[in-house]
């Protein structure tokens, strides 16, 4: 299945699924670590294409789906399933659809660390017209999303296009089967399932676990099965200690403070420094330490604190909570 | 005893013999004052050769970017100590212009701070209050090519002049009193992919200056330039052109575009006048077909003849580097007892992994280890050549190799402490990185890297300050940082004859430790991330420490 392929990929594929862009923090005049300067500047050139057309080649769409193995997948899946970054299956990626709409040098904020032009900025020369959508995809993959963790991929002259071509393809797919009723998901969410006793939804709940008000955006079926029934199978240790949310599987840290005072705290971490770590506890409240406060502290990397579903609600049930879950495209407003 | 005041905008100076002078400039109005008969001020600023060369007895002042011209950043200061380093508090921040990243070491001299900012500004600023005294700022193109940021790490002074290596390669002679403009010269055309974002090193009558632009398939070298008039005195290529020795080590023309840059701050010995200097990678950077052979003097040391720039010796120590393992980190001259005999050393933590132990008459190679995790050579042999392990080098897909491109450690400075015999420098520690090429040679953009480095997901590396034994490279302790993402450390470390470190995290903390145990006494959260090196000098006989933390210059005091 779906699933378990991503769980033996991520065993099985040392490269394509672990490695993933550097972050923007270069060091040194010398240290070309940042790909940002770098992507903006390669993928310039070309100009965007019309991507039906591209898709239409099937040796076009294939060197695409390889491209996209080799610098998306570590986020995106090997399928564009999503993982840490975004599932896109989807007609009608968020993201794009926004910058599609917006002015000129909209997208993602302006996003002109680099010295690339805008999309609607670098006009195709020749060939059929590049309809808003297929430019907006394109400048955002060779620009990045400012201030997330999507880093523009180092890209070839010529390659935009194909992995672009690619990543809409996906959007082309018939969608999941979404078997549950969602509106008896809903409650069993609420209820049997306490589920807000961790996840917030649209204001209500709380904040232990990651927000879910749009994780249907970003998550398909398989995806969320799987984070019911196995749910340490996408907690990987990540290297942020701090971002504006806790989210899954990004930045989610359980941790085990114990104080010199004997006292135990288990929370989700939520800041983390040299001299300092700052917690939220399961009743939601933030506690700091100093670490010269602390007799151990214990990272459980890998875990999560969330029991497996699949002890709690009969198979027809998960698929209900299951289909409520994907049914969750509101922002978290 | 007040010698003169200001009256007005007239420029007229009244001594305190109450002899009126009308001058245009200060400058004009202090020269005719020193002719005269009456008490004068000395000029403000006085920093011969002399007292650079005995910087170590002056711990008041910091004098050149080192600290001396061994670059050990140690001061005899001993004010502060381990007893009392825990009441340290601020006592002033300056803000700079930029808000981006500050990467300086300040000089001080009698009582006045000079900082370079990004881009192309120098401030001198009042030791006692964080005022600024002047301000030189000087506009720069904006297609100069960028690997990295713009920053500018700090300044020379000599005599009465402060130096500036500004971005787009020009040399600025800048009055130390005024910071008005004495002269300006061009090192290098900018449009050839070169920039400078290291502080200059002053050296008798001469400032030598190196380049950056390893990225951009540059051919690197050393320049000095005469310190009165800023004329070219020599230039050293870092790669050797046709009929050069070290030019067959480069296959084809690929000498031509080899990268090699000089782009940090070298040392000095006077008993041997030799300058030296570390040299960073070939160019393109992850790609070695197109060039092929050991690639001299790329990812070396090098020991120049300070008055004519001859070679006199090099050893390299990344032959035919393809991991971007710059060799330009500080080079820190040792004098120590090896096997009973006092030896003249040259010393560096490398970014490839190793710490080495050289002879600095000769370049002869007498130890070296690993300091941190590598996984791209099983040892160094007796003449301190790698032995490198196979399948190491980038491919299409991807090679993990440890450490990752940004290195064990890098430009940030160490220091070594003559007392405790040790040798201490942040180090990035459990980072390694798939290292990936490209086809090639294969120019994108002014770009010459043909590949790169993609990280570890599941790892998360940490920063390590470590406390190595300088002539054997054993490492004594580290003291354990964590760094937000996947950043490294980039603070320089300090040390003094009281027995403290001080250096910083990129997390914004500046902490000093136990010189001998690395016990942690003191830290402040600045809340700016440390990319700078801490000085400590006397103001008013107090001794103080200054670092720049995020965009402001902290100045601690007891």
């Amino acid at each position: 299945m779906l699933s378990r392929s991503i769980t033996l990929l991520l065993v099985l594929a040392p490269l394509a699924l672990r490695a993933q862009p550097a972050p923007a923090t270069p060091a040194t005049p010398a240290a070309p670590a940042a790909p940002i300067e770098h992507g903006t500047e390669i993928v310039v050139a070309p100009g965007p294409a019309n991507l039906d057309q591209i898709i239409k080649n099937p040796a076009s769409l294939a060197e695409g789906r390889r491209l996209f193995q080799t610098h998306c997948t570590s986020c995106h899946g090997p399928n564009g399933e999503g993982a840490r970054g975004a599932s896109l299956l989807s007609p009608n990626l968020p993201r794009v659809a926004e910058a599609a709409v917006a002015p000129a040098e909209a997208p993602g904020g302006g996003g002109g660390r680099g010295r690339g032009r805008g999309a609607n900025a670098a006009a195709a020369t020749d060939g059929p017209p590049v309809s808003p959508y297929d430019r907006a995809l394109q400048q955002i993959i060779q620009r990045g999303i400012p201030a997330t963790e999507m880093q523009p991929p180092r890209l070839q002259p010529g390659e935009l296009p194909l992995v672009a071509a690619f990543v809409k393809s996906l959007g082309q797919l018939p969608p999941e089967p979404v078997p549950g009723n969602a509106s008896h998901g809903a409650e069993l969410f609420k209820t049997k399932g306490a589920c807000m006793t961790c996840h917030m939804i649209r204001g209500e709940g709380a904040v232990i676990g990651p927000d879910l008000s749009d994780v249907g955006r970003a998550r398909g079926v398989a995806y969320m099965r799987r984070a019911l029934t196995d749910p340490n199978a996408d907690v990987p240790k990540a290297f942020q200690a701090y971002r504006n949310d806790i989210s899954l599987p990004q930045n989610f840290l359980f941790v085990r403070a114990v104080t010199k005072n004997g006292e135990t705290i288990g929370g989700v971490r939520v800041n983390e420094d040299t001299f300092s770590i700052q917690l939220r506890d399961l009743t939601g409240k933030v506690r700091s330490f100093f670490k010269s406060e602390l007799s151990e502290l214990h990272k459980e990397w890998g875990q999560s604190p969330m029991p497996n579903y699949s002890a709690v609600f009969a198979p027809g049930e998960l698929d209900d909570v299951v289909a409520f879950l994907v049914s969750q495209r509101g922002g978290n407003k | 005893m007040k010698f003169f005041h200001l009256v007005g905008s007239a420029a007229h100076f009244v001594t305190s013999k109450g002899c009126w002078v009308a001058a245009g400039s200060l400058s004009f109005g202090l020269a005719s004052l020193a002719s005269g008969q009456s008490p004068m001020p000395p000029p403000q600023v006085q920093v011969p050769y002399q007292r650079i060369l005995k910087s170590s007895d002056d711990p008041g002042n910091w004098l050149t970017y080192g600290g001396n011209y061994s670059n050990h950043r140690f001061s005899k200061l001993t004010q502060i100590t381990p007893a009392n380093v825990a009441q340290l508090t601020p006592k002033w921040i300056y803000q700079q212009a930029d808000t981006s990243k500050w990467e300086v070491t300040p000089l001080v001299v009698d009582g006045v701070i000079y900082v370079s900012e990004r881009p192309n500004i120098v401030t001198a600023l009042d030791g006692r209050t964080g005022r600024p005294l002047w301000n030189y700022r000087r506009p720069f193109p904006t297609d100069v090519s960028i690997c990295c940021g713009t920053p500018n790490r700090g300044l020379a002074i000599l005599g009465d002049s402060i130096y500036l290596a500004t971005f787009d390669d020009h040399l600025v002679c800048l009055d130390a009193n005024t910071g008005k403009e004495r002269w300006d010269e061009v090192v290098v055309d900018y449009k050839l992919g070169y920039s400078m974002t290291l502080a200059p090193l002053a050296v008798k009558d001469k400032i030598i200056v190196g380049v950056s632009g390893g990225e951009f398939g540059i051919r690197g070298f050393l320049a000095a330039h005469d310190a009165k008039t800023g004329k070219r005195a020599w230039q050293f290529f870092t790669v050797p052109g046709p009929g050069e020795p070290g030019n067959e080590t480069w296959s084809g023309e690929s000498w031509k575009t080899s990268g090699s840059p000089t782009w940090l701050t070298g040392a000095y010995d006077p008993d041997l006048n030799l300058v030296y200097w570390g040299v960073g990678n070939p160019s393109p950077d992850y790609n070695g077909d197109v060039r092929k052979g050991d690639n001299l003097y790329s990812c070396s040391e090098i020991a120049l003849d300070a008055d004519t720039g001859k070679l006199k010796w090099h050893f390299q120590f990344t032959p035919h580097d393809v991991h971007d393992w710059d060799s330009n980190q500080i080079p820190v001259l040792v004098d120590a007892q090896i096997g009973g005999q006092p030896r003249k050393l040259l010393v560096k933590a490398n970014r490839n992994a190793f710490y080495y132990v050289l002879d600095r008459t000769n370049g002869e190679f007498i130890t070296g280890a690993p300091f941190s995790k590598q996984t791209w050579a099983s040892g160094l042999d007796k003449k301190g050549r790698p032995i490198l392990l196979p399948d190491k080098e980038p491919t299409a897909e991807g090679v993990l190799v440890y450490p990752g491109l940004e290195g064990a450690t890098n430009w940030l400075s160490p220091a070594y402490n003559p007392m405790t015999g040790l040798f201490y420098v942040q180090t990035k520690e459990d980072y390694g990185q798939y290292y990936y090429k490209i086809p090639g040679p294969h120019m994108v953009a002014g770009h010459f890297e043909n590949g790169g480095g993609r990280n570890v997901m599941g790892e998360e590396p940490y920063g390590a300050l470590k406390a190595i034994e300088a002539t054997t490279g054993k490492i004594r302790w580290e003291f354990r940082q964590q760094i937000p993402g996947v950043a490294s450390p980039n603070a320089g470390v300090l040390t003094t004859a009281s027995g403290l470190v001080i250096s910083g995290t990129r997390e914004g903390h500046v902490f000093a430790l136990d010189a001998t145990t690395g016990k942690v006494l003191w830290n402040f959260n600045t809340g700016g991330a440390i990319w700078s090196g801490a000085v400590t000098f006397l103001i008013d006989g107090k001794q103080c420490i200054a670092i720049a933390a995020g965009s402001g210059l902290y100045v601690f005091g007891l």
